[in-house]
């Protein structure tokens, strides 16, 4: 078994699974939906052999494979899995048998309903193994194409105002990206796009923050961070269920993973000029997000903001620039994976008996349906943070890391944990408590197949929880070598900023709360920099 | 100093005890796994299982405590490690337990009274629809508070921490057909949370001073910390407290939780959760005790907070409501006493209290039992007779809390009261302490006399309930609780040398003397009058029914009815605020930002109109999307993205 290219099958088994159904007979809906469901279950099968094959401890990339692709161009087949993909790719091929059985019923369209979702499949884990930057960028427009035809198709009222906005600003960041990747290319001698080859190129200051915001423009808009973020919303919403849970359970942690991927080991030195920046983008992100979801009246706009102050604990993380801010922030794209991936799943099971997602709608659903009630709201107290569940192994570490990094970030950010409360247990009360009225009258529990797909997320979230050891195990030598390595860079080039960013935690126990560097820092940059 | 800060723990034995003791906190937290999944099933078994795992819980800690008190005074302090928990980064914490005098004096209050609570709810809930959830939920709750009590490290100590918030939140409401239930719920979480966040902080502070969050490595390095970490960490750390332990400013939530069920009040809003702040900084002691400056700010809010609570409890007329405030008002005694650096003293008024506060609210829950669930003590009265041993009982729990001679509450009140006259700068805060103790006296013999004396005013109400004495399963938790309000005082007759100030000595620093601001027999001489005149003037003033206000002070009196309209002002304050903030903010992101969005749409549309607009299907639409990303790809090249802008708005149209 160790002979097998485990991780081209991983993206040919849903790729191919896709061909094969889009071959099938249009209204052979029983057929085509199993054979999504064994071809996604053969994927969790490959995803479970890799984690076995991947050796603990281990910083580098492991499994890899790699083939002439465009030799002329230097474009390679390129794949390979380090402890920051291994995480993402079992949180994708783990979700994929699970949005094939939530979208069981899926009648209209089905055929082209599961050749999306399978295409999504193979890209979204592509984009995840790719060591190859042509082939990432590939992969990652690639991505758009099912993803767009599942909002734009089976969507809500306003599909297409959605699919357009989520497909303009996707394709715009990924311009930006093949822009500066292409840039790379010619600074690292025209010889190639491997990853390793673009990596640790001698750039200046000034080419280096470029090049960063190039790549921001990619993964900032995907992660979203403010103000970037309005497509997510929109595109949230007016999903279709399945649709959602891949946006917030996986789509959105390409944000994370491009940066933590590329951006910090590419681009030291502007990380490090912008990492307070982006820190102050993160604490906004946590704080803006929560602050808006207060006061939706949507249940699923509710959950896409908690989405973007989530995923600021993510930013917060990757550019607090430590150990455990970055272990953190891998771990938190899991559990924000986990958490609203399963919120979308509840919400969808209730919007298919009632078709309607306004919070007002509802009154005692507990009541009404305890399992549903009871599901929803340990999804609720992962989603905020409660200890024992997966979300706050996550996010501790992250908030940690950020107060070491930048206290004041740290402290704000922390208060992303009030309003997290707010604003879950407001609309958990709205819906789930009082008498029961409205639409919650004669509401039905979940069928065995609806709490099939939602509990196997719900022990996940209990197990991590309580046990996130297996996770962080896995983790931490790939992110310790990452922030090593920027940090290496930062004290050659003994930046301004490296200071109260880098600054040795045992060393100094005053709380100093510096303002974010300015652009003078730029500067020194540029003038250390050759 | 403590064991802990000289880092004299050493790791459990092998098959000791305290190698089980986690056992204490998991198999109460596996039980009500197993009633919430199949509690239905069970049926009539399900508060059988919870009951079992409570007493497994108790035993354990007995056992644990026998093996404790065998082994030398320096080895007290145990630590096992089970598991790894949380490796992140340079962060390490594990599962494991820290077994020493104070955590299984905790754990025996919280065993032995949450087992007590568990036998009085088969009686008490015995018509409710609910049982197996409830009793999970009780099960779920005994473990948190032991993982909070028993945890080796600041962060599991903060997972027990937030998981008894949890648990509080459930069973405040869990009758929540009722929206005010849930209402107060909600805002006993959110609540806590805000002290949370001080905790949290504090926590990274201490990680960055000292590189790890055991309580075991954190305590000795306390002595070396910074004069500013150590005011940063005292102060989070307490704000936390007041969260938790219904402090001011934060104490708001407390009255309001007892919406839930009766036990549960008396459990977790009166013996232990609310304890956990006062147990949080006596556990922190070592560092508490380097900024007795830090100190005497938590004596003084406690002082403030018993003040006020105590004042608003002489108002209210819900049996239940009295005794919350009493509760906020005698956590404040326990601040006083911790703040002060009298730590055993904090904590056996903790443990004393904790009886006769369970005692007073099982007994309130036996009085509404049998008064067909009215709350109004204005419309009681006489049930003495009908209710002999709920009387008798809520009786010895009103002169323990009064501070009654030779009660539990005398003995651990007096202490504190002490340990302020020993404390320099303690005069105002001594002032308040004597203050609070006279109108204690005072508000709960009005309660005592207006549930259970003069006439029967509930006769005349429509439908008038008739009234009998509760169940077994009722009252005899409510005699043992009187047995241990009565005699509870024997566990530290004296402040030095009494049982628990020996026993705690491992754990907690001893207290020193900076002043003596008046002799001790003169004040418990002024302790015992000002008890004995508040218990007269309440049984005097009250005995015959509520009292008429008059005209002059009506105002005063519906002021403190409403507790001082603390939480208008909170919500002018903070809440409404906060809404107007989100709503600008939501405001701001679909006009603001995505109208800015939108408008560039529309225009770079609008220039698009030259060429034509093409509306096919969608599978032509990707074709024509890779299409023109081909050439957008192109067009990027040369840096014009605003162009390939327009060119993708002929996808369909921008609407």
């Amino acid at each position: 078994m160790a002979d097998l290219p485990l991780l081209t099958l991983l993206i040919a088994v849903p790729a191919a699974v896709a061909v094969l159904v889009a071959a099938m007979p249009r209204h052979a809906v029983g057929p085509i939906r199993s054979v999504s469901l064994v071809g996604s279950l053969v994927t969790l099968g490959i995803a479970v052999a890799i984690v076995a094959a991947f050796e603990v401890g281990q910083p580098g990339f492991q499994l890899e494979e790699q083939a002439a692709w465009i030799p002329q161009w230097g474009i390679s087949y390129r794949l390979g899995v380090d402890g920051i993909s291994l995480l993402l790719v079992g949180l994708t091929a783990f979700f994929m048998p699970l949005v094939v059985l939530a979208a069981w019923h899926q009648q209209e369209r089905a055929k082209g309903f599961f050749v999306s979702l399978m295409a999504m499949g193979a890209a979204m884990l592509g984009v995840f193994l790719a060591l190859d930057l042509i082939l990432f960028y590939v992969l990652f427009e690639a991505m758009l194409v099912p993803m767009y035809a599942l909002i734009g198709i089976w969507g809500g009222k306003q599909r297409r105002y959605a699919a357009i906005k989520f497909f303009l600003y996707t394709l715009i960041g990924g311009l930006l990206m093949l822009v500066a990747i292409l840039y790379l290319y010619w600074s690292a001698g025209a010889q190639g796009f491997d990853y390793d080859l673009l990596r640790g190129l001698d750039l200046t200051g000034t080419e280096q923050l470029w090049l960063f915001l190039a790549f921001f423009a990619a993964f900032g808009i995907k992660v979203p961070i403010f103000p970037f973020h309005t497509w997510l919303p929109d595109a949230h919403t007016e999903a279709p269920t399945v649709g959602s849970v891949i946006l917030a359970a996986v789509l959105l942690k390409i944000g994370g993973y491009g940066f933590l991927r590329f951006s910090l080991p590419y681009f030291p030195e502007a990380t490090l000029t912008l990492a307070p920046w982006m820190l102050a983008l993160g604490v906004i992100g946590v704080l803006y997000g929560a602050l808006v979801a207060m006061v939706q009246r949507d249940i699923k706009r509710l959950i896409a903001y908690s989405s973007v102050s989530h995923l600021g604990f993510v930013v917060l993380g990757a550019f607090a620039l430590n150990q455990t801010g970055a272990a953190g922030s891998v771990v938190q794209m899991v559990n924000h994976g986990l958490s609203t991936g399963a919120l979308f799943l509840l919400v969808g099971f209730l919007y298919d008996r009632t078709h309607d997602r306004a919070i007002a709608s509802y009154s005692g659903i507990m009541r009404a349906t305890p399992v549903f009630g009871g599901l929803f709201l340990v999804t609720a107290m992962s989603s905020l943070a409660l200890p024992g569940l997966n979300g706050f192994t996550g996010e501790f570490p992250i908030l940690l890391g950020t107060f070491e990094a930048l206290p004041l970030a740290g402290v704000l950010a922390t208060l992303g944990v009030i309003l997290a409360a707010i604003y879950l247990l407001w609309a958990y009360q709205r819906m789930f408590h009082g008498p029961v009225e409205g639409r919650a009258v004669g509401l039905t529990d979940l069928t065995p197949r609806e709490v099939g797909v939602v509990a196997p997320i719900v022990v996940l979230m209990l197990v991590i929880g309580v046990y996130p050891g297996p996770l962080y195990e896995r983790v931490n030598p790939t992110v310790e070598a990452l922030v090593d390595e920027v940090v290496a860079v930062a004290e050659d080039a003994d930046l301004a900023t490296l200071r109260h960013l880098t600054g040795d935690a045992g060393a100094d126990a005053e709380l100093v709360i510096d303002p974010p560097a300015d652009d003078e820092v730029a500067v020194d940059d540029e003038e250390v920099s050759r | 100093m403590t064991g802990l800060a000289e880092g004299a723990a050493v790791a459990a034995p092998a098959g000791s005890p305290a190698a089980w003791a986690w056992l204490m906190a998991v198999v109460p937290l596996a039980s009500a796994a197993v009633l919430l999944l199949v509690g239905r099933r069970l049926g009539r078994a399900a508060p059988w299982v919870a009951i079992l795992s409570a007493g497994f819980s108790l035993t354990l800690a007995v056992w644990t405590a026998v093996w404790l008190g065998a082994r030398e005074a320096g080895e007290r302090t145990v630590v096992h490690t089970v598991a790894t928990w949380l490796p992140a980064g340079d962060l390490e914490v594990d599962w494991a337990v820290l077994v020493d005098p104070l955590a299984v004096a905790m754990s025996l209050l919280v065993t032995g009274v949450g087992l007590l609570i568990h036998v009085y709810s088969l009686g008490y809930m015995e018509h409710d629809r609910d049982i197996p959830r409830f009793f999970a939920y009780l099960n779920l709750f005994l473990g948190s508070m032991l993982v909070l009590v028993l945890g080796e490290s600041l962060l599991t100590l903060f997972v027990g921490w937030e998981l008894v918030g949890l648990c509080s939140y459930l069973l405040i409401g869990f009758w929540f057909d009722s929206r005010a239930n849930a209402s107060a719920a909600k805002k006993a979480f959110v609540i806590n949370r805000v002290g949370d966040v001080g905790f949290m902080i504090a926590m990274f502070v201490l990680f960055g001073a000292i590189g790890s969050l055991s309580l075991t490595e954190v305590l000795p390095a306390a002595e070396g910390l910074a004069g500013g970490t150590l005011i940063a960490v005292g102060l989070l750390l307490f704000l936390g407290a007041t969260g938790k332990s219904a402090q001011i400013p934060l104490y708001i939530w407390l009255p309001d939780a007892m919406a839930g069920p009766t036990p549960v009040s008396a459990l977790i809003h009166a013996a232990t959760m609310v304890t956990a702040g006062v147990y949080l900084v006596a556990r922190m002691s070592p560092l508490y005790v380097q900024i007795p400056e830090i100190g005497l700010v938590v004596a003084a809010v406690g002082a403030a907070t018993a003040l006020v609570a105590a004042l608003i409890a002489v108002a209210q007329s819900d049996i239940k409501r009295v005794l919350a405030y009493s509760t906020v008002s005698q956590l404040g005694y326990m601040f006083m006493a911790v703040g002060v650096g009298a730590y055993s003293a904090g904590i056996f008024h903790l443990l004393t209290h904790g009886f006769f506060k369970a005692l007073l609210f099982l007994a309130a829950g036996s009085v509404m039992h049998a008064m067909a669930d009215r709350g109004d003590i204005r419309e009681m009265g006489g049930l003495l007779r009908d209710l002999p041993i709920t009387g008798g009982t809520a009786a010895v729990g009103t002169l323990a809390i009064a501070g009654f001679p030779l009660t539990a509450g005398f003995y651990s009140k007096e202490e504190i009261l002490a340990a302020v006259a020993d404390t320099a700068g303690g005069e105002v805060i001594l002032a308040i302490g004597l203050a609070v103790a006279l109108l204690t006296a005072f508000y709960m013999a009005r309660w005592f006399a207006l549930v259970f004396l003069g006439p029967r005013r509930f006769e005349e109400l429509e439908d008038p309930p008739h009234p009998h004495e509760s169940p077994l399963s009722m009252t005899l938790p409510l005699v043992l609780l009187a047995v241990a309000s009565l005699g509870g005082g024997l566990l530290n007759l004296d402040p030095e040398t009494g049982l628990l100030a020996g026993w705690l000595a491992p754990s907690v620093v001893a207290f020193e003397q900076t002043a003596a601001i008046i002799g001790h027999g003169l004040l418990e001489a002024i302790a015992i009058a000002l008890a004995l005149v508040g218990l007269a003037a309440g049984v005097l003033l009250y005995r015959g029914g509520p009292r008429v206000v008059s005209e002059a002070s009506t105002p005063v009196v519906r002021f403190a009815q409403d507790a001082f309209r603390v939480d208008e002002l909170y919500r002018a304050a903070i809440v409404t605020p906060g809404h107007w903030l989100a709503v600008g903010l939501a405001w701001f992101d679909a006009r603001g930002i995505d109208g800015l969005v939108n408008g560039a749409g529309r225009g770079t549309a609008a220039l698009a109109t030259a060429g034509a607009r093409v509306q096919t299907g969608f599978v032509r639409s990707y074709a024509l999307a890779v299409l023109i990303g081909t050439v957008l790809l192109i067009a990027a090249l040369v840096g014009v993205w605003m162009a390939a802008a327009d060119d993708l708005m002929l996808l369909g149209g921008w609407r």
